[in-house]
């Protein structure tokens, strides 16, 4: 995760366990992250159109392969939504209780810090918002440092 | 039948500055629009400004996506600008992409999409973003007579959902007359850019707005960090009271060209001072400003070929203080050498300097040099711009002195190597005479609008102690051409013997 950021890290976790909290039975970081994916894709498919959201992701999951090179059996499928293609290999993986360099955290944390870096940390919480409309997602929060 | 009243019609605040004016006050609220022109001109811009102007919690704002550029890349940038307000995207501006149906050219189901989002939402401003007919009809197998009748549908639910509405569109220059869209419109609003030489040449033309006396031609853009910025053919000074003539006569400061003029210039003229390099133009409108502020007249210098704090030291030399005025307000230094911008942005700026202080007088400091200052590509509308600023102003009671440098010819009387006497109520011709291997300096009032002058050639001086009119050249013909020689041969070569 060397270009995710820190408060971007902090979001990622939140959406995470706020995932984890309706899924007791999910027993893989992978999964979590799919499960995000799939909340964020309403807003951000309404937002940018299914291609913009597919291209989005596709970015986020390449980036993500760069990190980790198991996310090389995962890929988006024409419907935009992300597949395990050898699900053995990922599943079964524990969730630790605050999520240190997990897999699903490092994809999650790229697609938002796309979005940051696309239409803004403001515009970004409002589609998370309406991904989540039960939560709250604080604006006044540091500003989101986006490198390169 | 008893005369019924009216239907008001709302009029909205732009959000774009001079494009309330452009439009005749605002835009018709419920009105159904199209924003048109080719890529890079500055539609979605231009959209995006007004929607962030006017969207609020209540009248929120639907920018629907269809053929436009991608949601992302184009709020990237549009964030760039001022205008963008982020705690606007919260509860007042929604974006949603309908790129999907659209490119399966299903007109239907982006029309029901459409009237879906609106139905759920009641906004105040839609926006649809965007259509390019060329390809729409290539990519989708619909005929131009489908996209009409959706476009036709379109304008119809959305005016009686109370919104005003914006498609933004790109259509070839010669599909801009004729195309059977643009008649279901109620305002078109055409952008155009143009390269020229080195500078980019942006333009905006209403070329309908049903039920406003909107200003018609075609008005300068400029786009920078604030967003769109429009600069009317008018300067800002529609709305403005005509100042009706009135006999007064101003002084230009020197007494004795005051009386060779029938006792000063008419308020409320325009005057030009033209002659060669180095004969006191300058001076002359110095002089001019300083005789205004010494009786309460605040004044406006919009200089060219110096910079203000050089034409200062300048003028100091001959004893015009014009620091003091402008460090306390009553008189404005304009210095504009942008090289690229357009006439009418530099005569807004100008404009804008005598709307600020109140000017009554006001010098423009060279015509050369202004126009040097301009792009190659806007010197063909120089004239014309120039024609109408000064008139717009002149209407407001403003006198105005345009200084204009000649060539100085020796065969010859020009007036400027312009063609710019029709800009002019009266004009001072300088020029430089060859009297015994001596260049003297020659003053002459060439022509008075509706008053007698002075029709003789008079030695001027200028020492630091400022100008001085001597007598009038005597005894000489040919001074007109600058080369005299006596009329007399038996009297010798000078009238002072």
């Amino acid at each position: 995760m060397n270009n995710a950021l820190h408060s971007v890290q902090d979001i990622t976790y939140r959406l995470l366990r706020i995932e984890k909290s309706s899924r007791a039975d999910c027993d893989s970081d992978i999964r979590l992250a799919i499960y995000v994916c799939a909340k964020l894709q309403v807003p951000l498919t309404r937002f940018a159109g299914p291609v913009g959201y597919s291209t989005l992701l596709s970015r986020a999951l390449a980036l993500s392969c760069a990190d980790n090179t198991r996310f090389q059996d995962m890929f988006i499928s024409p419907d935009g939504i992300l597949v395990i293609s050898e699900p053995t290999s990922l599943q079964g993986q524990p969730i630790s209780t605050n999520l240190p360099n997990d897999e699903g955290a490092i994809l999650i944390a790229h697609l938002l810090a796309l979005l940051a870096t696309f239409v803004g940390e403001h515009l970004m919480l409002t589609l998370l918002s309406d991904a989540w409309p039960d939560e709250s997602f604080d604006r006044d929060a540091p500003a989101i440092e986006v490198k390169s | 039948m008893s005369k019924q009243k009216k239907v008001i019609i709302r009029k909205l605040a732009t959000g774009v500055q001079g494009l309330d004016e452009v439009c005749g006050g605002g835009l018709p609220e419920y009105s159904f629009n199209i924003i048109g022109g080719s890529p890079g001109c500055g539609k979605t811009t231009l959209a995006h400004q007004i929607m962030f102007a006017n969207a609020t919690p209540e009248k929120p704002a639907l920018f629907f996506t269809i053929l436009g550029e991608p949601a992302f890349k184009m709020l990237r940038y549009q964030q760039q600008y001022d205008f963008f307000d982020h705690e606007k995207l919260k509860s007042c501006i929604r974006f949603i992409n309908l790129s999907k149906l659209a490119l399966e050219g299903d007109l239907d189901a982006v029309l029901n999409e459409i009237v879906k989002e609106v139905a759920a939402t009641s906004p105040g401003l839609v926006i649809v973003d965007s259509f390019r007919t060329m390809n729409w009809n290539a990519q989708s197998g619909n005929s131009s007579g489908e996209l009409q009748a959706f476009v036709q549908k379109l304008a119809l639910y959305l005016a009686s959902w109370q919104a005003t509405t914006f498609l933004i569109a790109e259509y070839s220059d010669s599909e801009i007359q004729n195309h059977p869209i643009f008649t279901v419109a109620d305002g078109l609003f055409w952008l155009y850019q143009k390269v020229e030489r080195n500078s980019i040449v942006r333009k905006m033309q209403i070329m309908k707005l049903r039920g406003q006396a909107s200003i018609p031609g075609i008005h300068t853009i400029r786009l920078n960090e604030s967003g769109m910025q429009i600069f009317p053919r008018t300067f800002g000074l529609t709305n403005t009271e005509s100042h009706n003539p009135a006999p007064n006569r101003i002084s230009l400061g020197i007494p004795e060209l005051d009386a060779l003029m029938g006792g000063g210039v008419h308020e409320g003229n325009s005057l030009i001072v033209s002659g060669p390099s180095g004969a006191g133009k300058s001076i002359l409108g110095a002089y001019f400003i300083a005789e205004g502020l010494r009786v309460g007249e605040a004044g406006v210098i919009a200089v060219f070929e110096e910079t203000p704090d050089s034409y200062l030291r300048h003028v100091s030399q001959i004893g015009i203080d014009l620091a003091g005025p402008r460090k306390d307000g009553r008189l404005q230094i304009i210095y504009l050498r942008p090289l690229d911008l357009s006439v009418d942005e530099t005569l807004h700026e100008v404009a804008e300097a005598v709307k600020r202080v109140g000017a009554k007088r006001i010098v423009i400091d060279s015509l050369a040099g202004f126009e040097m200052a301009l792009a190659p590509g806007f010197r063909f509308d120089f004239r014309e711009s120039l024609y109408r600023m000064i008139r717009s102003l002149t209407k407001l009671g403003v006198t105005v002195l345009s200084t204009v440098e000649t060539q100085e010819k020796f065969d010859s009387f020009g007036l400027s190597n312009y063609n710019i006497s029709f800009l002019s109520d009266s004009i001072i011709r300088l020029r430089y005479v060859s009297i015994r291997g001596r260049l003297r300096k020659l003053l002459a009032i060439v022509k008075m609008r509706g008053s007698e002058h002075s029709s003789e050639m008079y030695e001027y001086s200028i020492s630091a102690s400022g100008i001085k009119i001597e007598k009038p050249f005597k005894n000489y013909r040919g001074l007109i051409s600058g080369i005299p020689s006596p009329w007399d041969p038996t009297r010798g070569p000078d009238e002072e013997k």
